[in-house]
């Protein structure tokens, strides 16, 4: 049985129970349970510093379960350097609304493509574009 | 050919680029239905239009769990994803580019004759994006109301407008549509394709052939999302070299 952190997204107005339900079906899906239980404070979530030391200093962890791979786009690109740094510490992240999951050894780079694509779409700034379209 | 009567109308009806591509198709999904309702008739085409005669001894509620099963079978197939693209490729990427992302599930609808539960016009909720495309595949000839039905662009704009000026009354906002349905004669080998913003539904299959049809958004994987939550609702399906390789550029400026 593995056992996973449970990282909640403060941003979306869905009640912590309703998110810890979906997350705790997802950590019975990869074999596991949630163990511990945690959210970013909200001031702070573009950076996500604290997910990452909770890793390291709780025991016995296997990985994060987020409720959604959308809690690494609420800075201005997608975090993948906290992604990136979670696997190569041989820890598992999934993503439980997504039904999506990743380790060092399972890397499925059509999937982060999507995610960073999808990342990149959502911070474009479109009046850029509208300018573009009226100056034309 | 590729048509664009789809700019005015907000949709067309397109031949397949590659017929053998969607024959297979039909007959994968055929497996699927034969297999799970027993069906001895091994004409493809006649054993999907006389469904409901093949299965009238079937209860109604087994009759239920075997659609379901069959539809469990065919929503997360990936092979019939590339397949209807296989078929269809050339004019998907006329209108989305290299880059796409697909919906993932495919819907498959049956809708045998006199069936009470056909689909009032409706647009997908909650709100799909734009720059989605739809196509609708039928696995069987269809027209008049064996066929869905469309509404074009002019008329969902001025019913939306309608709707807008008067939101309580949703009968006259209904019956506004009444004389604008088009019911597409789309053959097998074509499939209907249609922007996500114009009104579509279905009405009681008058004729006496069941209709069963497959449906499937694509989507430019830079384009806005709408309402359906994308990453859950949408797969990255295909990619090109330069998308690929700005990708890992963008991804390297990040971490650097």
């Amino acid at each position: 049985m593995k056992n996973f952190y449970s990282c909640v997204d403060t941003l979306i107005p869905s009640p912590l129970s309703e998110q810890h339900l979906i997350i705790k079906n997802k950590a019975q899906k990869e074999s596991g349970a949630i163990t511990a239980y945690a959210s970013e404070e909200y001031r702070a979530i573009a950076s996500q510093p604290w997910i990452f030391q909770k890793l390291s200093e709780t025991k016995d962890l296997d990985g994060v379960v987020f409720f959604t791979a959308n809690q690494f786009n609420h800075g201005n690109n997608f975090n993948l350097k906290l992604f990136n740094k979670i696997l190569n510490n041989n820890y598992e992240i999934h993503f439980a609304r997504e039904d999506l999951s990743f380790s060092k050894k399972n890397i499925n780079t059509k999937i982060i493509d999507y995610l960073f694509s999808y990342s990149l779409v959502i911070h474009k700034n479109e009046n850029e574009l509208f300018d573009m379209l009226e100056n034309e | 050919m590729i048509k664009k009567e789809i700019y005015d109308l907000g949709w067309n009806i397109t031949e397949a680029s590659n017929l053998l591509k969607l024959k297979l198709l039909r007959e994968k999904v055929y497996s699927f239905i034969s297999e799970e309702f027993e069906l001895d008739e091994e004409d493809i085409d006649k054993g999907l239009n006389n469904f409901h005669k093949l299965v009238k001894n079937i209860s109604d509620i087994d009759l239920n769990k075997k659609k379901v099963e069959v539809i469990k079978k065919i929503s997360n197939n990936l092979e019939l994803v590339d397949l209807i693209y296989q078929s269809f490729s050339k004019e998907i990427n006329f209108y989305l580019g290299n880059d796409l992302l697909v919906q993932k599930t495919i819907n498959l609808v049956i809708q045998t004759p006199k069936d009470q539960n056909p689909t009032i016009p409706h647009r997908d909720a909650p709100p799909n994006s734009f720059f989605e495309l739809v196509i609708w595949i039928p696995l069987v000839d269809c027209n008049k109301t064996k066929s869905m039905y469309t509404i074009d662009l002019t008329s969902t704009h001025d019913g939306l407008k309608l709707l807008k000026k008067e939101p309580e009354n949703w009968n006259k906002f209904l019956n506004y549509f009444k004389d604008k349905k088009e019911y597409p004669k789309v053959k097998f080998g074509e499939a209907l394709f249609f922007l996500p913003y114009i009104y579509h539904g279905s009405d009681t299959n008058e004729t006496n052939e069941t209709r069963f049809s497959l449906n499937i958004r694509f989507k430019g994987l830079f384009t806005p999302s709408g309402r359906k939550f994308p990453l859950h609702f949408f797969r990255l399906y295909k990619i090109s070299e330069f998308t690929k390789l700005a990708l890992d550029k963008t991804k390297e400026e990040i971490l650097a």
